[in-house]
């Protein structure tokens, strides 16, 4: 039988479809390992936030603002906890069972460059991200609202007892107003989801090299650490820099804060919480910086990966 | 040898990305500062503080939900008057939570007032000893609420409360720095209306208190009353009667008592009260005289108010 | 017309393997292991090919080699003129892994409809494969299971399924009936014979070397890296001075005068090795037996 020109076609480098069906394959594979379940416990913590009611203590009344704060803190703290893990286990998890169950050879066995098959996994683990936090981000606007609704009305009647101006009236409630439910709520899921993209990004490339889950697990969650920190050391080497000195802990610094993410910058929900606006400039810039750290990552993993014998 | 040829490329582009990203993630994290949309950065000092909850807290938003529940905490050493436990609670939620101006107010309060009436009747320690640990949880107050104002200069909320604490009566009230302090307030951008009316009522409260201002006390609640609306309040008004029978202030056109009041019903309410306080303020000129002039119209008297006539009045 | 098409026509053989050589370094001792050393197998288009030798010996480097799962230390592997290293190599290529393991989470036509996607199929024609292959490795009944509750044999039967998917010209199959009973044993074998007949040129490994002597045109036998032997079955099995003849219905007359025959003719050294009733297959007993009790249920 011959072999016509037809039948064998030239593969291009990269394919959107076939990562696509890759990544759809490791969200359905995520999604069947039952998740999401983790919003029922998310619900539940954040119906416990909306209970709490802080006492009026020092004769002040920042206890409304108190109370939104919590609804706020509470819900990003679980939202980077799970976005965190999720993007953390998911992608080490991913590639290195693939190699153990040797799924991996089947697929590389069919025309998928590998490239392809690195970014459907991590676009996959990121798809269940994105829509766990979508869902978590109206739940957190939801509870956030309701206990607002509440505030508000508590407050006009109060202070309307007191015999409080109008205008004294209005400005107190624009204080509450700036810890209701805002874009900035939104933009600060966002953030959240950027720093999963690096976080992912990261373990990836780790797991293309590591010969264990354990390992990789370890070794992400330490860089993750360092990350947080990233932005004390440049500070740091910065300022030494400026001053013309040179020592041990300066040139540390310096290789920490060159070799090492900095997670700092995206971590603006802490911001939103004490109820600052971000400005779409200030997210164009996080956005494209995390999108920078992604290409570098997945690039080095693909560098590594191509070679890889199974 | 192909895995330490990856191992050296992947550095070797690690270190140039790094390199180049540098001057970039410094001018965003510089401008993120100054927004306040992170937290401030802790020092290695606060975080030895801090200890393992600094490592925690370094991943977001996780500061101010350790903050919350920590303050939560502190009901406990409070209920228990363990100051020095408040104190250091306090401390630690102010480094994770600085932008936060509850846990500044809180922490203040607990210990310019809480503590300092607390120490101020320990029977356990003598009186000068009591009087010192007094002025001291004031100063530790005050010291808060700096730190607070340092951190957080575009609050005025910070002003206002320190202000409000320099000018308390019953804690060592310093009537000039109050003043200055309110003074500096209102020269912050987008103040409040109800933030502007009440320190400029503060100063003119705490300025009443200096005997030797009073000239400049009648200035102030001449403007004050020209502003009219909420302006109006008993303190500016009073005001207003008092220095019109102060044998030193000088009044170029005294109103009258209705131009001042408005009624003499009114007048005879709000002169009462002034009355009333007389012992913790400043002397009051031509009060009781007015009073007793008002009261001769019976019909201004309200029958249920019995209490003029069971004051002393002859003083 | 690109380059690896051009290539392929002009391409005497599907698989070509010269002088394969591959080492292995120990990460911390430093010592060189060679799996393979220096594999040449020539294989034509339509050929069904059996490797064979035991564990250790090379037989799934040589594979991998070709896959692309490992990268030649030297020598080249080549599949229709393309190299095994790139990419496009694989469109042609469907490969049963040994004791294939597949996604638990997924049913098997949704794993048949993964690989398809793999390969650029979609829709219907992509549906209408997956069917086609479900009947084939009789597994249409359990379409809808998820693959976690698959017996061995079952995955085996997906594992061939995805191997077809594309209509590969080239087969690869590594103990394509190990852990499969023996009525999926034939068919599997059935399949093969009809796969050849298609034109699909196959390469198998497999230990059970009945089988392999069933199906296979050729045969190369490896060890310790190296080819040891390689050529038809005839070439390499046939005991050259033997000749078989089975008689149907023979009484003892006849085998007496043949017996004496063969003695008149003993000076040129011709004798009778052996004569016996021959015997059925164990496998043909059991294959017999369950047809003849599926016949009688139904």
């Amino acid at each position: 039988m011959s072999v016509s020109p037809e039948s064998f076609k030239k593969t291009s480098f990269i394919s959107l479809a076939r990562i696509g069906v890759i990544a759809s394959h490791t969200f359905t594979q995520l999604v069947r390992m039952k998740v999401f379940y983790f919003l029922i416990a998310f619900v539940i913590l954040l119906w416990g936030a909306k209970q709490v009611i802080f006492q009026n203590e020092t004769g002040g009344d920042t206890s409304p603002e108190q109370e939104l704060r919590l609804i706020k803190s509470t819900g990003f703290a679980a939202m980077n906890m799970f976005s965190m893990l999720l993007a953390l286990s998911a992608t080490a998890l991913l590639i290195p069972k693939d190699i153990e169950d040797r799924t991996l050879y089947t697929i590389l066995c069919k025309p998928v460059p590998r490239l392809d098959y690195l970014l459907g996994k991590l676009l996959g683990v990121l798809a269940l991200i994105f829509v766990s936090l979508v869902a978590m981000d109206l739940v957190l606007c939801f509870f956030l609202d309701q206990k607002y609704s509440e505030i508000i009305d508590i407050q006009t009647l109060t202070y309307t007892r007191q015999g409080m101006p109008q205008d004294m009236i209005e400005a107190k409630l624009a204080n509450i107003n700036a810890h209701g439910v805002s874009i900035n709520i939104h933009l600060a899921s966002f953030a959240i989801f950027l720093k999963a993209i690096v976080i992912a990004s990261i373990a990836l490339l780790i797991s293309t090299f590591s010969t264990s889950t354990l390992f990789t697990l370890i070794l992400t969650l330490i860089i993750i650490v360092i990350g947080l920190i990233q932005s004390d050391a440049r500070e740091y080497a910065d300022t030494m820099a400026k001053f013309g000195v040179e020592n041990q802990l300066s040139k540390i610094s310096l290789m920490v804060a060159v070799f090492f993410p900095d997670l700092q910058f995206l971590s603006i929900e802490d911001g939103v919480i004490d109820g600052h606006a971000v400005p779409l400039s200030i997210m164009g810039r996080i956005t494209i910086l995390s999108l920078f750290y992604l290409a570098i990552y997945v690039i080095l993993s693909w560098f590594t990966f191509r070679k890889k014998e199974f | 040898m192909a895995k330490l040829k990856n191992v050296i490329v992947i550095l070797i582009v690690l270190a140039i990305t790094g390199w180049s990203r540098m001057p970039i993630e410094q001018q965003l994290a510089e401008d993120l500062h100054e927004l306040k949309l992170v937290p401030p950065r802790l020092s290695l000092e606060d975080r030895s503080r801090l200890k393992q909850k600094a490592f925690i807290a370094t991943y977001g938003s996780l500061r101010p939900t350790i903050a919350a529940f920590m303050s939560s905490a502190t009901t406990r050493p409070h209920s228990n008057q363990e100051w020095d436990k408040v104190e250091d609670s306090f401390e630690e939620i102010l480094l994770l939570d600085p932008y936060n101006f509850h846990y500044w107010d809180m922490a203040s309060w607990h210990m310019a007032y809480n503590a300092a009436i607390d120490k101020k009747s320990d029977e356990s320690l003598t009186e000068v000893a009591r009087n010192r640990v007094f002025e001291r949880y004031i100063q530790k107050g005050k010291d808060i609420i700096d730190r607070g104002i340092e951190i957080n200069p575009d609050d005025w909320r910070f002003q206002n409360l320190k202000a409000n604490l320099e000018g308390n009566r019953f804690r060592n009230p310093d009537y000039p720095a109050a003043i200055e302090t309110h003074k500096q307030m209102l020269t912050m951008p987008d103040l409040p209306y109800h933030a502007v009316r009440q320190a400029n009522i503060r100063i003119l409260f705490n300025t009443q208190n200096l005997p030797e201002r009073h000239q400049e006390a009648y200035d102030i609640a001449l403007e004050l009353f020209a502003r009219g609306g909420q302006y109006r309040t008993p303190i500016v008004l009073n005001q207003l009667f008092i220095s019109n029978y102060h044998p030193l202030t000088i009044v170029e056109s005294p109103m009258s008592l209705i131009e001042i009041y408005g009624s003499e019903q009114n007048a005879l309410k709000h002169l009462r009260t002034l009355w009333r306080n007389r012992k913790q303020g400043p002397k009051i000129y031509g009060v009781e005289k007015m009073i007793k002039q008002l009261e001769k119209n019976t019909t201004l008297l309200d029958k249920k108010r019995t209490i003029y006539q069971n004051t002393e009045v002859n003083n | 017309m690109n380059h690896s098409s051009n290539h392929a026509l002009d391409a005497p053989f599907a698989i070509e393997i010269k002088d394969l050589v591959k080492t292995y370094r120990s990460s911390f001792k430093k010592e060189t292991f060679k799996a393979v050393d220096k594999v040449s197998i020539n294989i034509k288009a339509g050929e069904v090919y059996g490797l064979i030798g035991p564990n250790g010996s090379g037989k799934s480097t040589t594979m991998k080699a070709l896959l692309g799962l490992i990268s030649p230390t030297s020598g080249l592997c080549k599949v229709f003129g393309c190299d095994s290293t790139k990419v496009d190599a694989r469109s042609e290529i469907g490969f049963l892994p040994e004791n294939p393991y597949f996604y638990k989470h997924q049913t098997s036509s949704e794993t048949l409809k993964f690989y398809g996607n793999l390969c650029g199929m979609r829709g219907k024609y992509l549906n209408n494969k997956v069917n086609e292959l479900l009947e084939l490795t009789s597994l249409t009944h359990a379409r809808n299971r998820r693959l976690g509750g698959y017996s061995k044999g079952m995955l085996q039967r997906v594992g061939l399924a995805q191997a077809l998917i594309q209509n590969p010209k080239l087969l690869i199959l590594d103990e394509p009936t190990a852990g499969v009973d023996p009525i999926g044993s034939r068919e599997i074998r059935d399949l093969i014979f009809r796969l050849k007949e298609e034109g699909v040129t196959i390469f198998l490994c497999s230990h059970l070397l009945e089988q392999v002597q069933e199906v296979c045109d050729r045969v190369g036998i490896i060890f310790e890296g190296q080819m040891v032997n390689e050529g038809t079955l005839d070439e390499l099995t046939a005991i050259e001075n033997q000749h078989e003849v089975i008689l149907e219905n023979a009484d003892e007359g006849l085998l007496e005068s043949i017996s004496e025959l063969v003695r008149q003719h003993s000076s040129s050294g011709a004798k009778i090795v052996s004569s016996q009733t021959p015997r059925s297959s164990l496998e043909k007993l059991f294959i017999d037996t369950a047809n003849n009790r599926k016949n009688k249920k139904s």
